[in-house]
């Protein structure tokens, strides 16, 4: 069975499947900045893209570019069947995980609190 | 190209091309300069543009200097000065005799084993032999030595040009040490095995 996702690279594969067919780096960084409601560096969302990439749950191909860019290339992205089965498994996962917990989670906290 | 479109600093471009491996170097660069005109500059103005993109191009830094081993040699370089430095300064420490100097030599000598392990361990590949928490920790040790001496000789009456540059040298090479052995995960990236 695949391993789970961290936050992090669910919010990017959720980003570029949001983002359908205009999921280059650019757009998928913006995505993810907005989703995590947080700045993030570039660098971080470049190099998951690279090893999602490396272990297949991501594929790639390059497109022309535009004059604002200078005429370098964009990089698409898109997700494989991998990459999908890994969401739905990190899903299932951490709703297994969390079904018996109630919330507020301060009420599990509570028999600690008595044991002191 | 039109030579009016508002462009990010050519530096820290240039850096970011260096930075990035070649197959990923022309999109990456391509993505950033398009979030430098159409979202950063209208919105920060020039100078938080600037910043903004120079913070983006820093966060490329921890990835290349893991994979280039350009940072390596500068490693081992700066710890082959330094390991001379510290037997030079352990030598000179039983020649002159100051008052403590067995206890100084004896800390010359220990930095200088520091920095012989520090090359020993770059060239054997880290992983094999230490792991990440002990890399981790030398490089501190060695960012705390290269600050003490740095201090202690800036508020001594008698200044040592030696002892700066070697407590510059010192620091350096933890910082290179962190960067190029230790494993910086930017953000929550792990995966956890089932």
């Amino acid at each position: 069975m695949a391993d789970l996702l961290g936050t992090f690279e669910q919010s990017v594969l959720l980003s570029i499947l949001g983002l359908g067919p205009d999921a280059y780096g650019r757009a998928i960084l913006n995505q993810v900045q907005e989703s995590l409601e947080r700045d993030v560096s570039a660098g971080a969302v470049y190099s998951t893209l690279e090893r999602l990439e490396a272990s297949g749950l991501v594929r790639s191909r390059l497109s022309a570019g535009t004059d604002i860019r200078g005429g370098r290339a964009r990089r698409y992205y898109t997700v494989a069947a991998e990459g999908r089965r890994a969401l739905v498994d990190t899903r299932r996962a951490l709703t297994a995980i969390w079904e018996n917990v109630q919330l507020p989670i301060k009420s599990i906290l509570r028999p600690i609190e008595v044991r002191r | 190209m039109n030579p009016n479109r508002p462009m990010p600093p050519r530096w820290a471009e240039n850096l970011l091309e260096h930075l990035l491996p070649e197959h990923t170097r022309e999109d990456i660069v391509g993505d950033l300069r398009e979030e430098y005109a159409e979202a950063l500059l209208p919105r920060y103005g020039r100078f938080g543009a600037d910043l903004r993109y120079v913070r983006h191009v820093l966060s490329f830094l921890p990835a290349a200097t893991r994979e280039s081993t350009t940072m390596g040699v500068i490693l081992i370089g700066v710890s082959v000065i330094t390991a001379i430095c510290m037997f030079w300064l352990a030598a000179m420490e039983i020649v002159l005799r100051h008052p403590l100097y067995a206890h100084r030599a004896a800390l010359d000598v220990v930095l200088g084993l520091v920095c012989l392990a520090t090359i020993c361990i770059r060239l054997l590949h880290p992983p094999r032999t230490l792991d990440e928490r002990s890399l981790r920790g030398i490089g501190f040790l060695l960012i705390l030595f290269g600050a003490l001496a740095f201090f202690q000789n800036a508020g001594s009456a008698h200044f040592e040009g030696f002892v700066f540059v070697i407590s510059l040298l010192l620091m350096l090479q933890g910082v290179l040490m962190l960067l190029t052995l230790g494993r910086i995960v930017p953000g929550d990236q792990s995966r956890t095995s089932r």
